[in-house]
C-alpha cells in the first residue's frame, strides 16, 4: 500500500481535484518570478553579471511557463521528463542566480534560488508521484547547499560552510516534504475511498441482480399472460391443434420474436440519447464501436452531455456522434469518438462545466479534446472498444 | 485511473495533507534549527553551549509530535506556548553565543517562528487555521523581540518568516476556496456510472430471460405454428404444461414474499431513496436485512422512517469523517426498525439535550420526525467510537391493523 501511494500520481486518481487546484501552478510560478525579480532589485548592489542574474529570472519564466502549461487542464498531466525539465530549469536558474552575484554576496537567506526551486517543486504537487518530488526535493536541496558552502568566506556573517548549506538546503526540502506528504495523503485517501467504492458496486450487484430478474420475470409473465400462455393452455387442455391455433402461434411467436430482437439491440447508447434528450438518429456508428466504450468512460461522457443540456450550454437535440475506427500502431484497436453539438449559451459557461468531466476523461482515456468552430461545440476522445 | 472522489472525501483529504504536511514541514525546520546551531565551529564557547541552545528546541518538537499523535486542540495551545518559550530561550542563547549576529533578522532566528506558523495547517478548516498561523507568528515574534531585548540586540522583524507567513495565508486561502470546486461532476458521474451499471445487469438478465423464451416457450409455439390441425401428442401436451408451469410458478418468483409490489414500492420508497442519495455524494452504504416489512409499513410511516434515515445518513456524512455505513432492517410482530451505523468519530450523547447543540437534525429530522408516528430513536455513541441510530416504528396503526 505505501509503495502504491508514494507511486500514485494524485491527478490519476482524483482528476477533479487536480482540475480545481490548477491555479496553484501559475500562483506558484508568478510567486517566484516576482520574488526572484524583487531580490534582484532589493540587492542589485551584490549582482556582478547582470546578463547572468537576468537569464537566471528568464529561465526561472521558462520553468514556470512549462509547469503551468502542464498543469492547464486542457493538458492536465506532466511526465516524468517534463518534470525534470521544469526543475532543472528552476536548478540551473538559482545557480546562475548565484554565479551573477559570486564573491559579493551577502547573505545566503536572502537568495532566492532555493525559493524558486522549492516552489516549483510544490507546484508539482498534483501531477508527479510523491516519491518521484521527494527526489527532487533531495537533489535540489544537495545543489542550492553545494552552491551556499562554496560561497563560505565571502559573505557578511562569519560561519561555518555547513551552517550556509543548511540555511539554503532548508526551504527546498520544506517545500518538497509538504508535496510528497500531501500528494501521499491525497492518494492514500483516493485510493482507499475507490478501493471500498469498488467493492461496494460489486457487493450489491448479486441484490440488484435478484431484483432486476424479479422484476423482468414479472414484466415477462404479463406479456405472456395476455395471449401466449391462454393459447398454450388451450391446446393443453383441447389436446388438439385447430387452423386458428396455427395462425395465432405464428402471429404471437413473430410478435414476440421481434420483441426480443429489439430488445437484444438495446445498449447504453439507447440510455445515452434517452437521458440527454438527443435525437434518435443523432449517432452514426457503422461499426457498432460505441455499445464497446468502457464503463467509467460512457459514464463520465453521459453526465458530461447531460450536464451541458440540463445548463443549456447546448442544443442537445441537433448533437452528432460520429464513431469510426482510428488508425493506430501496433496490435490494439483504438476508437475515434466525435459530438458535435451547436452552443446554446456562450462558449465560456460551455468549457467552464465541461472542464471536471473533461479531466475525468482525459485521466482515463488520455486522449480527449474539445474545441470550438463558430457556435459549434465539438468533443473528441480516443477510447479502446471493449 | 478513475472518476475521482466524493466531496467529503476530498475534504477531508486535503485538510488531512495540508495538516500532516505542515507538521511535517515544522519538525524540518526545528531539525534545521537544531543541526544549524550543532555544526562544528558554530560558536565561539565550545561544544557545550551549542548543545544548550539545540537542546531548547527538543521541548516544541515533542510538543509537535503531541500534536500529530493526538490532534487534539490542547496539544496545539501547549505547543504554541511551549513554542514561545523555546524560541525565546534559543533565541537568547543564540544571539549571546554569536557575535556576529547583531540584529534579529536571521534565517536560523526565523526557524521556530517558521515552525509556529506551520500549526496553522493543523486547524480543522482554512479560516480557523489563518487564525491559528496568525497567533502563532505573533507569539513568536513577541518571544524573539523579549529576547533581543534580554540579548541587547537590535530587534528586526525577520523577512524569512514574515515571507513564509503571507505565502502560508495564499496557500491556505488558495486551498479553502478551491476544495470543494467541481465536485458536483463527481455526483452526477458516479450516479450515472450506477445507473448504467444496472441498466447493464438488467440487460443481461433480460437476454437470460429472452433465451429462455426461446427455449421454452418460442419452440413450442414453433412447434404449433408448423403443425397440421389434429390431436396433439401426450408428450407435447406434457411439454406445454411444463412450460406453463416454468412460466407462472418459478421458484424464484414463487418464493418471493414481495408479491402485490412490495419490490416496487421498496424502489420508490423514502428509505431506498434515501440510500441511493448517500449513495450520490459517496457514501458507501451497506444495506442488510430484509426490506419486506419496511415496505409494508402505511404510507406515512414509511416516509417518516425513510427521511429520519436519510437524515442519519447526511449525518453520517457531515460528522463521522467517514465515507462508509451500515443500514440494517429488522422487524418483529408489531414493529420495524432500522439501524444506521458508522464507525466515525462519535459523539457524547449527553450533548444531544443540551442547549444550543449542533445535532439539530438528528433532534428535529429523527427522532421528532419518528416519535410523531409513534416510534422511537435509541442513540448510541461515544467520541471516536462511532455511532449506532436505532429507529423503531410500530407496524400496526391505532386500530391494530397492519
Amino acid at each position: 500500500m505505501a509503495a502504491t501511494v508514494l507511486s500514485s500520481i494524485p491527478a490519476r486518481l482524483d482528476p477533479i481535484g487536480a482540475v480545481a487546484s490548477w491555479m496553484l501552478a501559475p500562483l506558484v510560478s508568478v510567486i517566484a518570478v516576482a520574488y526572484a525579480i524583487s531580490r534582484d532589485i532589493a540587492g542589485s548592489a551584490e549582482i556582478r553579471h547582470p546578463e547572468i542574474a537576468t537569464a537566471a529570472v528568464l529561465l526561472l519564466v521558462v520553468s514556470g511557463t512549462l509547469l503551468t502549461i502542464a498543469a492547464h487542464p486542457r493538458s492536465g498531466r506532466l511526465g516524468a521528463v517534463g518534470a525534470v525539465l521544469v526543475v532543472v530549469c528552476a536548478i540551473v536558474a538559482a545557480a546562475l542566480s548565484s554565479v551573477s552575484t559570486w564573491g559579493h554576496n551577502q547573505y545566503i537567506q536572502d537568495d532566492w534560488g532555493q525559493l524558486g526551486i522549492g516552489l516549483f517543486i510544490f507546484g508539482l504537487l498534483w501531477l508527479r508521484p510523491p516519491r518521484e518530488i521527494g527526489v527532487f526535493g533531495v537533489f535540489g536541496a544537495i545543489v542550492v547547499g553545494a552552491l551556499a558552502a562554496g560561497q563560505a568566506g565571502t559573505l557578511s556573517i562569519a560561519n561555518t560552510p555547513y551552517v550556509y548549506a543548511v540555511v539554503a538546503m532548508t526551504p527546498v526540502l520544506v517545500f518538497a516534504a509538504v508535496a510528497a506528504t500531501s500528494g501521499a495523503i491525497l492518494s492514500r485517501y483516493s485510493i482507499d475511498w475507490l478501493t471500498s467504492a469498488r467493492r461496494s458496486i460489486v457487493d450489491i450487484e448479486p441484490e440488484l441482480r435478484m431484483l432486476e430478474h424479479d422484476a423482468l420475470h414479472r414484466a415477462q409473465l404479463d406479456e405472456l399472460r395476455r395471449v401466449t400462455l391462454p393459447l398454450l393452455a388451450s391446446i393443453a387442455d383441447r389436446g388438439f391443434v385447430t387452423a386458428g391455433d396455427v395462425v395465432a402461434a405464428a402471429t404471437v411467436s413473430a410478435r414476440l420474436r421481434e420483441h426480443a430482437l429489439e430488445q437484444s439491440r438495446i445498449t447504453w447508447v439507447e440510455g445515452l440519447i434517452e437521458t440527454t434528450g438527443m435525437s434518435s438518429r443523432a449517432v452514426d456508428d457503422p461499426e457498432r464501436l460505441l455499445p464497446r466504450m468502457g464503463s467509467r468512460e460512457r459514464a463520465a461522457l453521459t453526465a458530461c452531455l447531460k450536464e451541458l443540456a440540463g445548463l443549456g450550454a447546448i442544443d442537445i437535440v441537433a448533437a452528432r456522434i460520429t464513431v469510426a475506427s482510428a488508425p493506430t500502431v501496433g496490435p490494439s484497436a483504438r476508437a475515434r469518438f466525435e459530438v458535435s453539438v451547436p452552443l446554446a449559451a456562450q462558449w465560456r459557461l460551455a468549457r467552464r462545466t465541461a472542464r471536471p468531466f473533461v479531466s475525468v476523461l482525459r485521466g482515463l482515456t488520455g486522449d480527449v479534446s474539445m474545441t470550438r468552430n463558430e457556435a459549434i461545440m465539438t468533443m473528441r476522445l480516443g477510447f479502446e472498444p471493449a | 485511473m478513475s472518476l475521482g472522489v466524493p466531496a467529503q472525501v476530498a475534504r477531508d483529504a486535503g485538510n488531512r495533507a495540508v495538516a500532516v504536511s505542515t507538521q511535517v514541514a515544522a519538525l524540518i525546520c526545528l531539525a534545521a534549527a537544531f543541526v544549524s546551531v550543532l555544526a562544528p565551529g558554530f560558536t565561539e564557547l565550545g561544544g557545550g553551549g551549542r548543545w544548550w541552545v539545540a537542546g531548547c528546541l527538543l521541548p516544541m518538537m515533542a510538543a509537535m509530535l503531541a500534536v500529530m499523535i493526538t490532534r487534539a486542540t490542547l496539544a496545539k495551545v501547549i505547543y504554541v506556548v511551549v513554542g514561545w518559550a523555546s524560541t525565546f530561550v534559543y533565541t537568547v542563547v543564540l544571539l549571546h553565543q554569536t557575535q556576529s549576529y547583531t540584529d534579529t533578522d536571521l534565517f536560523v532566528v526565523a526557524l521556530p517562528l517558521i515552525a509556529l506558523i506551520f500549526i496553522g495547517g493543523s486547524g480543522p478548516d482554512a479560516r480557523v487555521g489563518v487564525i491559528w498561523a496568525t497567533l502563532a507568528y505573533a507569539s513568536g515574534d513577541l518571544a524573539v523581540f523579549a529576547a533581543a531585548l534580554v540579548a541587547g540586540r537590535e530587534f528586526r522583524l525577520d523577512s524569512i518568516s514574515l515571507t513564509t507567513y503571507i505565502l502560508f495565508m495564499v496557500l491556505l486561502l488558495f486551498h479553502g476556496i478551491t476544495r470543494g470546486a467541481y465536485r458536483g461532476a463527481h455526483t452526477l458521474m458516479l450516479r450515472t456510472l450506477r445507473e448504467q451499471r444496472a441498466d447493464e445487469i438488467r440487460r443481461a438478465v433480460a437476454a437470460e430471460l429472452r433465451a429462455e423464451l426461446h427455449d421454452t416457450t418460442l419452440s413450442e409455439l414453433a412447434a404449433v405454428a408448423s403443425a397440421t390441425p389434429g390431436p396433439v401428442t401426450a408428450r407435447f401436451r406434457e411439454r406445454i404444461t411444463s412450460d406453463i408451469r416454468h412460466w407462472t410458478q418459478d421458484p424464484f418468483a414463487s418464493s418471493s414474499p414481495r408479491e402485490g409490489g412490495d419490490e416496487g414500492e421498496w424502489r420508490t420508497s423514502e428509505l431506498a431513496e434515501a440510500i441511493e442519495h448517500a449513495r450520490d455524494s459517496g457514501l458507501i452504504v451497506d444495506v442488510s436485512g430484509d426490506r419486506a416489512p419496511y415496505a409494508a409499513l402505511s404510507g406515512h410511516k414509511r416516509r417518516a422512517l425513510g427521511l429520519a434515515a436519510r437524515q442519519c445518513l447526511v449525518n453520517v456524512q457531515k460528522h463521522s469523517g467517514q465515507s462508509r455505513a451500515e443500514v440494517m432492517l429488522s422487524s418483529s410482530d408489531d414493529a420495524v426498525s432500522v439501524v444506521v451505523v458508522d464507525a466515525g468519530r462519535g459523539f457524547d450523547v449527553a450533548t444531544l439535550t443540551a442547549e444550543g447543540n449542533d445535532r439539530m437534525g438528528l433532534l428535529h429530522s429523527v427522532i421528532g420526525r419518528v416519535e410523531r408516528v409513534g416510534g422511537s430513536v435509541s442513540v448510541f455513541s461515544k467520541p471516536d467510537a462511532g455511532t449506532s441510530v436505532l429507529i423503531i416504528v410500530p407496524s400496526l396503526d391505532d386500530e391494530g391493523h397492519s
